[in-house]
């Protein structure tokens, strides 16, 4: 990232391999599984990474910063739209669904479902967690909260997710 | 969630875990709710891995970007003092910083430093300066001119010197009281020693006398 701030371009190439997927992944499931507002928002990401690269503080990870770069970008879309997607009941869902030859493609469908229906921040800790495999510690720093405090909260996630998708207990 | 919990949920089942595992797990929860918890975050890992994959234009346009901004950022490059004065620093260094000069300050005036220079002083002093004067003596030997026996101090030859110690040392005093009773002018003071022999009063006489000739 240093040099990514001094204008080295075949470092912010790099930076881009390393992290353009995984940011996208993250936006992906932030923002309601859309592709193209994903794009758009690593796209917008990484203009700040280029605009704003002399703020970078080099005594943080630079995976915690860009994380909480996209973070508050994401807590900014939500607050933008004031009322996020309508999404059906979480009961209608499964009744509507569930059927003997389910397979992993419906309980992604549910469990993105599900997902959408918690809070930020429990969201957040749950894809942090799961899919970008950080560790407590990151996610903590991310979020700006202690650690015992995500420990709890994924617990409580976990369980309250475990809960909803009860129904495909005995598929998997 | 525990980091232990969590590791036992992501790995195995409750059947496939061991006796001090199951142990340390039924503490926390039933075994019904464990299993649900495992094939829930099974299944969720594994869908969670599916992303679409990002756009490769995406990239291109980000190189172009960071290109037209470098440029830009060449052309409009701040003066080095702008720079410095944007540099951001942690706040413990300034405070530091701030300490070590208010130290520093405190140090230096506590302690002045005391440079010595050589430096030519020039003393003003006066010499005594005696003349010889010749003069007439009187040859009568008038009680009413004579002049006042000189006062000495000698110890008697009936006791011994050390003996009478104290009378000594009051005879001393006296005979100084007396001398510096005479009336003699200030300058006379300035003499380091008063001629000897001569008593206060005569001292004071030649003194009159040297006047009056000069």
């Amino acid at each position: 990232m240093r040099r990514t701030a001094d204008g080295c371009e075949r470092s912010f190439s790099e930076l881009y391999d390393r992290y353009g997927q995984r940011m996208h992944n993250y936006f992906y499931r932030m923002l309601w599984q859309d592709v193209r507002i994903a794009e758009d928002f690593t796209q917008d990401l990484f203009l700040k990474i280029i605009e704003k690269r002399a703020y970078y503080d080099p005594e943080k990870r630079f995976s915690t910063w860009i994380y909480t770069v996209a973070g508050n970008m994401v807590k900014n879309e939500y607050r933008r739209v004031s009322r996020k997607k309508p999404l059906p009941e979480m009961k209608d869902i499964l009744e509507e669904n569930f059927s003997e030859n389910i397979d992993n493609v419906v309980f992604e469908n549910q469990l993105n479902k599900a997902l959408d229906n918690l809070d930020d921040v429990q969201k957040q800790c749950f894809i942090l967690r799961y899919q970008e495999e950080m560790s407590m510690k990151e996610i903590a720093d991310i979020i700006g909260c202690p650690e015992g405090t995500v420990k709890s909260r994924l617990f409580y996630t976990v369980k309250k997710l475990a809960n909803n998708l009860r129904v495909f207990a005995g598929v998997f | 969630m525990e980091k232990k919990l969590e590791q036992l949920l992501l790995e195995k089942k409750f059947q496939a875990l061991t006796a001090e595992e199951k142990y340390y797990v039924t503490e926390k929860i039933e075994e019904a709710e464990y299993d649900r918890l495992h094939l829930f975050l099974k299944e969720s890992k594994k869908s969670l891995q599916n992303t679409p994959a990002i756009n490769t234009a995406l990239k291109n346009n980000l190189l172009t970007a960071f290109r037209q901004q470098h440029i830009n950022n060449t052309h409009k490059r701040q003066p080095a003092i702008v720079r410095l004065m944007r540099h951001r620093i942690p706040a413990w260094q300034a405070a530091a910083v701030i300490a070590l000069l208010l130290s520093v300050h405190f140090w230096v005036q506590k302690d002045p430093i005391i440079i010595e220079k050589p430096e030519t002083v020039y003393v003003h002093s006066t010499d005594t300066i005696y003349k010889e004067v010749s003069m007439p003596v009187p040859t009568t030997e008038n009680p009413a001119t004579k002049p006042p026996s000189r006062i000495n101090v000698k110890p008697t030859s009936k006791s011994s010197p050390w003996k009478n110690e104290e009378a000594i040392v009051a005879s001393a005093d006296s005979a100084s009281l007396k001398y510096e009773a005479a009336q003699v002018p200030d300058s006379f003071n300035l003499m380091v020693s008063h001629p000897r022999g001569k008593s206060a009063t005569q001292t004071a006489d030649l003194w009159h006398l040297l006047e009056e000739v000069y």
